[in-house]
């Protein structure tokens, strides 16, 4: 179980720099469209499911069912749509007098308030990378399913940048920490909470398996085209 | 975390097939984050600090802060030192407002119900469509019904309300119920049947002051709670009745553990001492008041001895307490308090407090009790619509409501003849009786209520008897709560609108009335977090859905829908709000830079108000126009026109307790439990019992027990202290929610509303919070 409270959250790196002794010796850019791809599904698992986002889930979810047999260890049923967005608002937006898994990431990494220091940390990575939330969204940065887009949108940008000269260093060095030090100890902190609170499996099964994901994806982005083999340091440049 | 071998941490993700993963790509249009050029954008502000002047919102009192902003951040509320109502203080409610938009519990998006009511399925959904909603069943209810009135409108105070009022005139409904009757309705009308008006007392000059029942140390009330304490002349004597030994009391020159109900009585007698001796103030008398004859006469019985047979406090204490008070006047000070939902004969029991001040001349003048003056603002011109079909409000309507269904309310004897069955005498048209109108509403008396709209109030854990609030609610066939977290009658309405936060928001301007009157306002220290609107664009969002239904205006004069159109459509809701406050200052120079500066202004170089009603002319709101022993008015409506001695209607039998109710300095009723700071003060609340007590149902501290009334029951650990008399039980309201999501207070502790009985004041129509009786046995 990780202690999220105590993640170096000025070390970029975290843990995760532990252990890095091989590159894979063919980066095949079809991988980092998959990696892409799976962060960006994950973000639609844990975004409110209006229309689209429902019909978004319901038709990729076959195309997913490796991803999360593999991690979560089956492919959920997808409720019907009153039912889903009832289940997320409780588990995720509102319940009576406290949200069962709230998915701000400050909240889990600083003191148990939105908007700590850890958030202002992510906007002015968001911010140094060229992204910003769109203003008509009215959420917080730190919201896990934003986190994941965020991380789809950086491995596009480490992946598209093989070749530069300056090799998406930058990208590259976000993509880590954005999930070491944010996802990660939101979605490590709000799975108990899924897990008790949760009225149907598609949480449960979804939650677990993004835990499981990103656990794994410390190896995995050595397979990314263009990701640094320094990306790790946090004095890389 | 496990630090998995990255080689076999990447083997499932190299194991999946890639073909169709690696072939897709989700739609554009699903993306919540946009490229802003290839360079920083948006970059954060980095070292920014600002201190944005506001008021508080954590409860009543309207506190000065200064809000420390750091990067966009509220960091800390700090009081704001110059404002004159909160003298430079800030308490632990305001400090922790601190946490409210940071807050993970809030509400934060408009939110429908998918599920039956209480089941907690819910959906989101755009505000375009929660105003659509709620003007479509406002709408329906009209149709249905053809009655506005059927649908209830329900608030607490707070600078929005005004906006909500706009809603509630909008749509027509004279049914309003506000918090006052949970409150503070008797005390205003018991001194309001004296002087015509509710005042202030002068504690900050006083030379000697008596409290009954009032815990200022921790219910807390600005100037006055920090004036007693902090600003009090040298030499001030203070005296307080309490049943507890409150932290009042302990500040007290002599606290005095009166028995429950019977405040009347110290005070009748020490008028009996005062009168007697001729130490009353016989200019003051007879310049400016009516009916001494009829008051010398009747306090003749209530000897300090028959007082001392009443109260259980000595008749020696009683008669130095009067001449002490007397010695003192005018600087004497029998302190109005607030809260008085106590008694059925709670109204006389104030009446007699305000003609003790009376007779000794403590009136209009330093060190005594003074009437709260006011600063002027500019009100907006507007005429809300009349409406044909609008029925008169139900709790005024109804036929035998009191007689009937609160039987309780007619038992006090001296009451006698002419009592009102229908309706309360003394009805407030705004404020309404959360009592006789939830009554009225689950009876269909006399029409049936149908809807309900409750903007920040939480009648479910607030109104005793919880029991028959959430019956009242079964009855709605709409409710609508607007308000900023899930609140347990949030729970079960149909539509929950979040509300912003005080500290994210503009609120208008209000004159906060008193002996030093200011002007107050709220501008936002941060940008608003979530997808929250404040009552002013909810307001106009729903009024402006409800302007595309024609069948809600075809019971008014249409040049009446065009006037409201532009005068309160066009000329208010649809400009910015800053435009609204500014208009309110405008005959206050420099008042709207004041405001933004300061967060409050005042005039006359802020200097305290005495003497407007002692000027030569001046008229009081009597029947008389003087002040009134003898009330005129309570003659006509066949009351007792003095506050006769009202002997306790039903008593506590063998083994049982008169419960009390009270609050501490860090919570506001059941609003605040859930606050962390707060709740790291206070984690659940404790039954006080007294030792003796205690000691003979081996009871100790940390012990639970079950308190029971005939309304319920509830489990609460025991707190055994020699600080209550021995016949009284306590614990301060805001725990054991009874639904599992409160978490910081889901059983911890024990609701008040859940066992108190649903009693009357049938005068002012106030709920009476300490006629309920209990038992208590070791769990």
């Amino acid at each position: 179980m990780i202690h999220h409270n105590r993640l170096p959250v000025n070390n970029c790196m975290g843990d995760w720099g532990q252990n890095i002794v091989e590159r894979p010796a063919a980066p095949d850019q079809s991988h980092a469209v998959v990696l892409e791809n799976c962060f960006f599904f994950s973000a639609l698992l844990f975004r409110y499911p209006d229309d689209a986002v429902y019909h978004g889930i319901r038709e990729n979810l076959q195309t997913f069912s490796d991803f999360l047999s593999a991690y979560g260890g089956q492919v959920p049923q997808v409720p019907p749509s009153e039912d889903l967005q009832a289940e997320y608002v409780g588990l995720f937006v509102n319940n009576k007098g406290f949200v069962p898994a709230v998915p701000y990431a400050a909240y889990h990494i600083d003191d148990g308030r939105l908007m700590g220091d850890s958030y202002d940390r992510l906007r002015q990575t968001m911010a140094e990378t060229g992204f910003q939330l769109d203003p008509s969204v009215k959420e917080l940065e730190d919201h896990l399913t934003i986190l994941l887009e965020y991380a789809a949108t950086l491995v596009r940008s480490v992946a598209g940048s093989e070749g530069a000269d300056t090799g998406g260093h930058f990208e590259a060095r976000a993509l880590v920490e954005v999930t070491g030090n944010y996802i990660q100890p939101v979605i490590e902190a709000i799975l108990p909470g899924i897990d008790q609170y949760a009225t149907l499996d598609f949480y449960r099964i979804a939650a677990r398996a993004l835990r499981e994901f990103i656990r794994d994806t410390a190896g995995i982005y050595e397979i990314i085209p263009g990701f640094p083999e320094n990306a790790w340091s946090k004095k890389a440049e | 975390m496990a630090i998995h071998d990255k080689k076999i941490s990447r083997r499932k993700f190299l194991g999946l097939s890639t073909g169709a993963l690696a072939g897709m790509m989700f739609s554009p249009g699903l993306s919540t984050l946009v490229r802003a050029g290839s360079g920083p954008v948006d970059p954060v502000p980095a070292g920014s600090r600002q201190f944005i002047a506001s008021n508080c919102a954590m409860c009543v009192n309207k506190c000065g802060i200064i809000g420390e902003v750091v990067d966009g951040k509220l960091r800390k509320i700090n009081p704001n030192k110059k404002h004159l109502k909160s003298r430079g203080m800030l308490c632990a409610k305001g400090n922790a407002g601190a946490a409210l938009p940071y807050s993970s519990d809030r509400l934060k998006t408009p939110l429908l119900r998918t599920g039956e009511r209480g089941e907690g399925k819910w959906k989101e959904i755009s505000w375009d469509e929660a105003f659509k909603y709620v003007a479509r069943n406002l709408a329906d209810l009209k149709k249905e019904y053809k009655n506005r009135s059927t649908v209830a409108f329900a608030s607490t105070e707070g600078f929005q309300e005004e906006f909500y009022y706009y809603l509630v005139n909008s749509f027509g409904s004279l049914n309003t119920v506000r918090h006052p009757t949970l409150c503070l309705s008797s005390n205003i009308q018991g001194w309001s049947s004296v002087f015509g008006v509710y005042p202030d007392a002068d504690l900050k000059n006083a030379e000697f002051v008596i409290m009954l029942g009032s815990d200022r140390a921790q219910a807390l009330i600005t100037p006055d709670s920090v004036d007693f304490q902090r600003y009090k002349p040298k030499g001030q004597k203070l005296i307080v009745l309490d049943p507890r030994f409150t932290e009042t009391g302990a500040k007290a020159d002599r606290w005095y553990p009166v028995k429950p109900r019977t405040d009347q009585a110290f005070v009748l007698a020490m008028m009996h001492v005062i009168i007697n001796e001729n130490r009353y103030d016989k200019t003051f008398v007879e310049t400016y008041t009516h009916g001494f004859e009829q008051l010398r006469e009747m306090v003749q019985e209530y000897t300090p001895q028959w007082a001392e047979g009443k109260c259980e406090i000595p008749a020696a204490e009683i008669v130095k307490t009067a001449r002490e008070f007397a010695d003192h006047a005018p600087r004497s000070v029998i302190y109005p308090g607030r809260r008085s939902s106590f008694y059925t004969h709670e109204v006389y029991v104030r009446q007699t407090y305000a003609i003790l001040a009376a007779i000794c001349g403590c009136w209009d003048t330093k060190g005594g009790v003074v009437p709260k003056s006011s600063i002027d603002l500019d009100a907006h011109n507007i005429v809300f619509p009349f409406f044909m079909e609008t029925r008169e409000r139900m709790d005024k309507e109804a036929t035998n409501l009191l007689k009937d269904v609160v039987p309780s309310a007619v038992q006090c004897p001296m009451i006698g003849t002419g009592l009102p069955t229908d309706s309360c005498a003394f009805l407030s048209e705004k404020d309404g009786s959360w009592i006789s109108f939830r009554e009225a509403v689950l009876n269909d008396n006399p029409y049936p209520v149908r809807g309900f709209v409750c903007f920040k109030q939480n009648p479910v854990q607030a109104v005793p008897n919880t029991a028959k609030t959430l019956e009242m609610l079964k009855k709605m066939e709409f409710i609508c709560v607007i308000d900023q977290q899930m609140s347990d009658t949030a729970w079960y309405a149909d539509i929950v609108l979040p509300h912003t936060t005080y500290l994210e928001g503009w609120d208008p301007a209000h004159s906060l009335s008193g002996i030093w009157p200011v002007v107050a306002f709220r501008q936002p220290m941060i940008e608003k977090m979530f997808n929250t609107k404040t009552m002013f664009e909810i307001a106009g969002g729903v009024i402006h859905e409800m302007l595309k239904i024609d069948s809600l205006w075809d019971d008014i004069d249409p040049a009446d829908l065009t006037t409201f159109k532009k005068d309160i459509v066009e000329d208010v809701l649809d400009k910015p709000i800053q435009d609204f406050i500014r208009h309110q200052v405008k005959s206050h120079p420099g008042g709207w830079e004041q405001l933004l500066k300061e967060g409050f202004f005042t005039t006359e170089g802020g200097r305290p108000r005495y003497g407007y009603t002692r000027k030569p002319g001046f008229r009081f709101k009597t029947k008389t126009g003087r002040i009134e022993f003898f009330n005129e008015r309570y003659k006509s409506a066949g009351l007792f026109p003095l506050p006769k001695y009202c002997e306790p209607e039903v008593l506590p039998e063998k083994g049982e307790y008169r419960f009390l109710v009270g609050r501490t300095a860090w919570n506001t009723h059941t609003s605040t439990q859930n606050n962390p700071y707060l709740w790291e003060i206070q984690k659940e609340n404790a039954l006080w019992i007294h030792t003796d007590e205690a000691g003979k149902m081996g009871i100790r501290s940390g012990d639970e027990v079950i308190v029971k009334s005939h309304i319920g029951a509830q489990r609460i650990k025991a707190y055994v202290t020699e600080k209550i008399r021995p016949d009284c039980l306590f614990y301060v309201n805001g725990w054991g929610r009874h639904s599992p999501w409160m978490s910081r207070v889901y059983k911890t502790g024990a609701s008040e509303a859940e066992i108190l009985d649903d009693v009357l004041d049938s005068i002012s129509g106030s709920a009476c919070m300490h006629e309920t009786f209990v038992t208590v046995t070791k769990a």
